[in-house]
């Protein structure tokens, strides 16, 4: 028959037990830091995706990609043409803004297969989406400059705004259609400047 | 011998149970004591998210808020402020007489807000002094546009800083003059307003 257990022991049992306990939960904590992602470089993010044609919703934005070819050279209004020994995606986008200002810079890119990411070519600034005010559509022309390997299968994607909270936020993804057989244009490409209209 | 003094002591606990045996068992005491730091936690974490995310979603903090219609002088912060009109039109002159009337894209209408700003504290430093404008109605924030009001006829200065060649100094009144372009729709619902010195005021003109 065993001895009972006196009061003595029991604290002590619990102070062990307690120890343990926090021990564990240190040792979680410190897996799950190891595990998770680094959000500042491994952004989440929710896709809405759709193909051209299609409009794309968040609560914020809108956007529907119209038409997109692909060209040695564009041209715009004035100057020479700008041609490409590479490829030359051009996408027709519209994009309504509601709640807030959005300024669109940065956040959006043409994203391969592969996963990279190429932003607009710059020389079009007046073509892009620029600075787009709520209520507004801007109808806008986005020209990206692509190895020609890296042509197929490619998306626009139009990221969160910047406004947003970093990590779990919604973005749009366009299935642009592109394969290896999408007629290439022989003359240049005109681009025009973005328009603004009401949204409808 | 008394009848009580044969009677067999009975367990106190049975008919009276004593503070030992209503104590929880230690387990019993942990879980629940683990389960309220889980609901505390949770109600912590829902509770501070829910105010960031408030934060967010209407922009900056803002801690002072003063009010003014057209004609009314307020005083924030060391300076005064009038509002002097509050334009709303599909069009608007443009600065040149020559050139043709400015106006948004179809469906939209031009809100030029003029105000007159004085410094009437001289313990203010204008140094630091600095406005964001935007226009707020219930559904969106519009900022100041760039894009079709730069040709509009209207005060030069658009903003409420200390600048070299329009000082702040006391008693010295300045006009500013800010261009919205806005659906028609959303012109009837809005209110001008300047965040001021990063947030720790805010104005609010009405029309």
């Amino acid at each position: 028959m065993s001895a009972p257990i006196t009061a003595g022991q029991t604290r002590a049992s619990g102070r062990v037990g307690g120890w343990i306990g926090l021990i564990v939960c240190v040792i979680a904590s410190l897996t799950i830091a190891a595990l998770s992602p680094d959000p500042a470089t491994d952004v989440r993010r929710a896709y809405v995706d759709v193909t051209v044609g299609s409009p794309a919703s968040t609560p914020a934005t809108t956007a529907e990609v119209t038409s997109v070819r692909v060209a040695h050279a564009v041209q715009e209004s004035y100057g020479d043409a700008f041609v490409s020994r590479q490829r030359l995606v051009v996408v027709n986008v519209e994009v309504a803004v509601r709640q807030r200002p959005r300024t669109f810079n940065s956040s959006v890119t043409l994203r391969t297969p592969s996963g990279d990411d190429y932003t607009p070519r710059d020389e079009f600034v007046t073509a892009d989406l620029g600075e787009t005010q709520p209520g507004f559509t801007r109808a806008s022309t986005l020209v990206f400059e692509v190895p020609t390997d890296r042509v197929a299968g490619d998306r626009l994607v139009i990221d969160a705004d910047s406004a947003s909270f970093d990590v779990y936020a919604t973005a749009l993804r366009v299935d642009l259609g592109l394969s290896a057989q999408t007629p290439v244009a022989t003359k240049p490409i005109a681009i025009k400047d973005s328009t603004v209209m009401v949204t409808p | 011998m008394s009848r009580a003094g044969i009677e067999p002591a009975m367990p106190p606990q049975a008919e009276h149970p004593g503070p030992r045996s209503r104590r929880r068992s230690p387990t019993r005491t942990r879980i629940g004591l683990f389960a309220l730091a889980l609901v505390i936690a949770t109600l912590a974490a829902l509770g501070t998210g829910a105010i960031s995310y408030r934060k967010l979603a209407a922009g900056d903090a803002l801690s002072a808020t003063v009010f003014a219609g057209p004609g009314q002088s307020v005083v924030l912060g060391g300076y005064s402020y009038r509002l002097d009109s509050f334009g709303v039109a599909a069009s608007f002159p443009a600065e040149d007489s020559g050139d043709p009337v400015v106006r948004g894209p179809r469906g939209s209408v031009i809100i030029l807000v003029v105000f007159t700003q004085t410094p009437v504290d001289p313990r203010v430093s204008p140094d630091d002094h600095s406005c964001i404008f935007m226009l707020r109605g219930p559904a969106a924030t519009w900022e100041p546009d760039t894009d079709f009001t730069t040709l509009m006829r209207r005060p030069k200065l658009q903003t409420c800083s200390d600048l070299d060649d329009d000082p702040l100094r006391v008693g010295r009144a300045r006009q500013i003059g800010v261009g919205f372009v806005v659906p028609a729709a959303a012109a009837q619902q809005v209110t001008f307003q300047a965040s001021i010195d990063s947030g720790r005021r805010l104005l609010e003109l009405h029309r």
